[in-house]
């Protein structure tokens, strides 16, 4: 009994950093049709950025959440004035290219100052608590509970917001937008900020969990964070949350049932059968012609 | 025209230092792990090659059949990458035409390399492989006769920590974590397993992943819900910090065993606290009173401002024994230097004494067990085959 | 030329709103606009008729900056040229654009809220603005939270044109409000135009049914390949037997 709650456990921390990196991929997706192919890059510099706030500044945790998140919601706005801004109206490909190529160049720039794996300190204290053996540790509660606030917030946001409410119009007619009124470039900027700053968000949570981290970490789970998304219906808010945690528990399962070896294999062969049935995604639905 | 003779006679000279300076120096390769996933490994043998390259060099060079002759070191990176390191020995083979090869450390590196020592007759010592296809030809199963290793093997390594752990640690039902990815540590947790359950233990559990792997959560409940009495962990020292912190973190106290993978002092920096108390195994030990440890530990540390780790001893070892090998040749060949290094007996390096076996690339020697200590790697116990 | 010189006597004593001056709009190699000139003076319905093609819809998008152009366009004396697109709503343009223009995914009520987001004047005030919308198209009023993308097309166009009221405009640039609508709806559409005028708005309408756009117009052009080739009042242009034959049909 301990032994399953305690699997479900780690279930749950696992798909709730996925389902918040899927998140930013999503936002930018559901946005702009475009697949930010950098955000696994954007989540692990948002884990150096902790380091660096937590190593070396040593600052307590609220400033370094904060530090982290600020600091890719930058990232994202920079990347996106400066790559994808003058592609806007490029072929979608030329797109998904830069993405790539934006994602290498992070990837080598912090390999550049930093190419040996770090150590992240304890940021907060761990306190474990014991319920007939189910060891619940103060950092899960921590990454489900930030999790699950950060996609209320955000699924507010969208849903309600006039902002949220400008981002979902965008997606729809990008060029009759300002008719309205609505800076477009704004929106973009702060659809970028959020997703980046997810990404960030999630970085720190994963730094602190699994506190050492190297340039390519981005790499695997960016990935599968992206898979959440599509699984979820990509674009889809809701879907990515839904995605993430589908994708911790096959994992998860297939860990516990499977060797290691098989893992990926029958995690991601599950999740091809599932988009063959529903090829948007979960939550998804097909992309009605505009106009 | 005075300038034209001048310009003459510089070029003359130049080609004159030039075929003088070739007679007179010999080129040695040496194949590290530079950047890739244990850039600590690369950056440790480079340095311990200099360091040992300067030092003779500085002592007015090496004596072979009479006569002097200046290293001149070739590095080459492998980026940690098989392929990589097969172009790297094929560089320096053909286009530096080294006279013998140090590297690469990972056995994923030094297999490919070892085929094209071997089919090239040049030697090649692999500081830190300890995978036996390294010298050994996998479709034959002969010996390779121009490769060697600074270090002891994997198989050897398995059964002396299974002896630790059932004699020292008094654990008899122990779990496995390995990635299976590595050939090497993988051949490390068979060999454990198999000793142990050949002395009477029981494996509780086997449990793997693949590299870039950071959750361990899932296969450290399984291993708690098997109620183990030690965990052996063959995994790389970047990876340890995590499986040992997340062990913790689900209230898994039992000891914790390593193999010589963990041999980094960055395991220190990467670990925190968490890694106190457990053991691993080792070539070498810093604080060793073996003969000439002190003074490698302090030139290494005058020069580098660190400890020298496993992986440095082990290379400053490979050239000792080249060293040790061109003094006893004729002449400075490839061939000459390899039968010299099958014939070395009693070699008294940094990781040990070390005897070759004719046939046989494999060294005899003892392997040392270090436990972390106070954030330190400490002298446990020397356990000899 | 004597028609034009009297009309231009007849109306000097109203000031100009949008004054457009040799504008010229290409995509790429194709001149979609060349070289306009014409003034829309204030509180004026000013129609705009001609074939499909004849540069009409880049006429209106050129003016509210959707797409670059040459040449002049000043709106209360302000030149739009370096204006952003989003920046010309706070000014008092408001387009309503070819296709309607509404956002799909959005709800009714949604749609009608982006037409607000220049506004800084109280939420009462909106809040009576969204009343008045509801009292023109009461259709819309039953709908609030329905998805405007499975709107009927008539819908679809009572709430493109009840968005641009409700972002306040001085001046509304409607392009082929009628189109798809039966004639009875149609009708009912041009009535409210009269009505939004009649409260000040400035309109310049661009239509495909010339008949009921010049009828309702103060002033009126025909486009033909992206040239004006012929101005006057609505009145005058219905009588003009070029117009009869080539747009009226009879
Ligand atoms: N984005 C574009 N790219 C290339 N050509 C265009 C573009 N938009 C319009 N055109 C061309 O410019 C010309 C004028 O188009 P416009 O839409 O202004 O015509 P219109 O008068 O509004 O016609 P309609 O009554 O059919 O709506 C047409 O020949 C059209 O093919
Ligand atoms: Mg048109």
């Amino acid at each position: 009994m301990a032994y399953i709650s305690q699997q479900l456990l780690n279930m749950l921390q696992l798909g709730s950093i996925y389902a918040v990196i899927a998140l930013g991929y999503t936002m930018v997706y559901g946005v702009l049709s475009l697949i930010n192919f950098a955000h696994g890059d954007i989540f692990m510099v948002g884990a150096f950025l902790c380091f660096i706030a937590a190593g070396k500044l040593h600052m307590p945790f609220v400033p370094v959440i904060l530090v982290a998140v600020a600091g890719t919601a930058l990232l994202g706005v920079g990347v996106e004035r400066f790559a994808y801004r003058p592609l806007r109206d490029a072929p979608k490909v030329s797109a998904i290219i830069t993405a790539l190529g934006v994602g290498v160049f992070i990837e080598n720039f912090t390999l550049a100052l930093s190419p040996y794996p770090r150590h992240v300190p304890e940021i907060l204290p761990v306190v474990n608590w014991n319920f007939s053996g189910l060891t619940v540790s103060s950092i899960q509660v921590l990454i489900v509970a930030l999790s699950i606030g950060l996609m209320v917030v955000l699924d507010f946001i969208v849903r309600k917001t006039s902002y949220g409410m400008a981002m979902r119009a965008l997606s729809w007619d990008i060029k009759t937008l300002p008719l309205m009124g609505v800076p477009v470039n704004t929106i973009v900027a702060l659809t970028f900020a959020i997703g980046a700053g997810f990404g960030g968000a999630a970085g720190t949570m994963y730094a602190m969990a699994f506190p050492v981290i190297d340039p390519y970490m981005g790499i695997m789970i960016g990935w599968k964070a992206f898979i959440a998304a599509v699984v979820g219906g990509i674009g889809n808010i809701r879907g990515a949350m839904l995605g993430g945690y589908i994708l911790g528990a096959v994992e998860t399962l297939a860990t516990v049932a499977l060797p290691s070896t098989y893992r990926d294999f029958v995690a991601f062969t599950l999740l091809l059968i599932l988009l063959v049935f529903r090829p948007n995604g979960i939550l998804g639905v097909p992309k009605t012609i505009k106009v | 025209m005075p300038r034209l003779y001048g310009s003459a006679l510089i070029l003359a000279l130049l080609l004159l230092g030039c075929t003088k300076a070739d007679e007179n120096t010999i080129q040695i390769g040496v194949i590290a792990e530079l950047t890739g996933d244990i850039p600590a490994v690369g950056a440790s043998c480079k340095n311990a090659a200099e360091m040992a390259v300067k030092a003779v060099n500085t002592a007015g060079g090496i004596d072979i059949g009479g006569k002097k002759y200046t290293i001149k070191l070739q590095v080459e990176d492998s980026a940690g990458r098989a392929e990589q390191a097969a172009s790297a020995a094929q560089k320096l083979i053909t286009r530096d035409k080294v006279i013998a090869v140090i590297g690469p450390n990972a056995s994923s590196g030094a297999i490919p390399a070892s085929e094209i020592a071997e089919t090239s007759k040049v030697p090649m010592i692999s500081p830190w492989s300890t995978n036996p296809k390294t010298t050994i030809d996998p479709r034959t199963g002969k010996q390779k006769s121009y490769v060697f290793r600074a270090c002891y093997m994997d198989s050897f390594q398995g059964s002396v920590l299974a002896a630790f752990a059932m004699g020292h640690l008094k654990a008899k039902r122990a779990a496995t974590l390995y990635d299976v990815t590595s050939e090497v540590l993988k051949g490390q947790a068979e060999v454990f397993k198999r000793t142990l359950e050949e002395k009477g233990g029981t494996i509780t559990g086997v449990e793997t992943y693949t590299a870039g792997n950071k959750d361990f959560t899932v296969q450290m409940t399984k291993i708690k819900n098997d109620n183990p009495e030690l965990i052996f962990l063959p995994t790389y020292y970047s990876d340890v910090p995590l499986q040992v912190r997340q062990a913790k973190m689900l209230g898994i106290e039992v000891p914790i065993l390593g193999s010589d993978a963990w041999g980094s002092h960055d395991l220190l920096a990467l670990c925190g606290k968490d890694c106190e108390g457990y053991f691993f195994s080792s070539h070498f030990s810093a604080n060793s009173t073996a003969p000439g440890v002190k003074k490698f530990v302090d030139d290494y540390k005058a020069i580098y401002g660190s400890i020298p780790d496993d992986v440095a001893a082990l290379t400053y070892d490979s050239f000792g024994i080249l060293f040790e090998a061109m003094k006893k040749s004729a002449k400075p060949a490839s061939e000459d230097i390899k039968n010299a290094i099958q014939k070395i007996t009693g070699f008294q390096g940094v990781t040990g004494n070390i005897t070759f076996h004719e046939g046989s690339g494999d060294p005899e020697k003892s392997v040392v067990i270090l436990q972390i200590k106070d954030g330190e790697f400490k002298w446990f116990a020397d356990i000899k085959p | 030329m004597a028609m034009e010189k009297l009309f231009e006597q007849r109306h000097s004593e109203v000031p100009v709103l949008l004054s457009i001056k040799n504008l010229a709009v290409s995509y790429g190699n194709i001149r979609a606009v060349r070289g306009i000139s014409f003034n829309v003076r204030q509180g004026q319905i000013a129609a705009l008729i001609g074939a499909n093609g004849a540069g009409k819809s880049s006429l209106l998008r050129a003016v509210s900056g959707m797409i670059p152009y040459e040449g002049e366009i000043c709106y209360k004396g302000i030149n739009l040229k370096d204006v952003a697109a989003h920046k010309l709503v706070s000014l008092g343009i408001t387009h309503v654009p070819e296709g309607r223009g509404i956002f799909g995914n959005l709800t009714v009520r949604e749609n009608l809220t982006l037409g607000t987001w220049c506004r800084r004047d109280g939420l009462e005030i909106i809040k009576k603005d969204y009343d008045h919308v509801v009292e023109l198209f009461p259709r819309l009023g039953e709908r609030m939270g329905q998805l405007s993308g499975t709107l009927s097309g008539g819908e679809q166009q009572m709430l493109a044109i009840g968005r641009a009221l409700m972002s306040r405009g001085d001046m509304i640039l409607l392009d082929e409000p009628s189109m798809g609508l039966s004639p009875v709806l149609a009708d009912e559409i041009f009535g409210i135009i009269d009505e939004i005028n009649k409260h000040g708005v400035t309109i310049l309408l661009v239509e495909q049914n010339a008949y009921m756009a010049l009828q309702a117009a103060g002033y009126g052009c025909v486009m033909e390949n992206g040239e004006i080739t012929l101005d006057g009042t609505g009145a005058e242009l219905i009588e003009n037997p070029r117009v009869r034959q080539a747009y009226l049909g009879v």
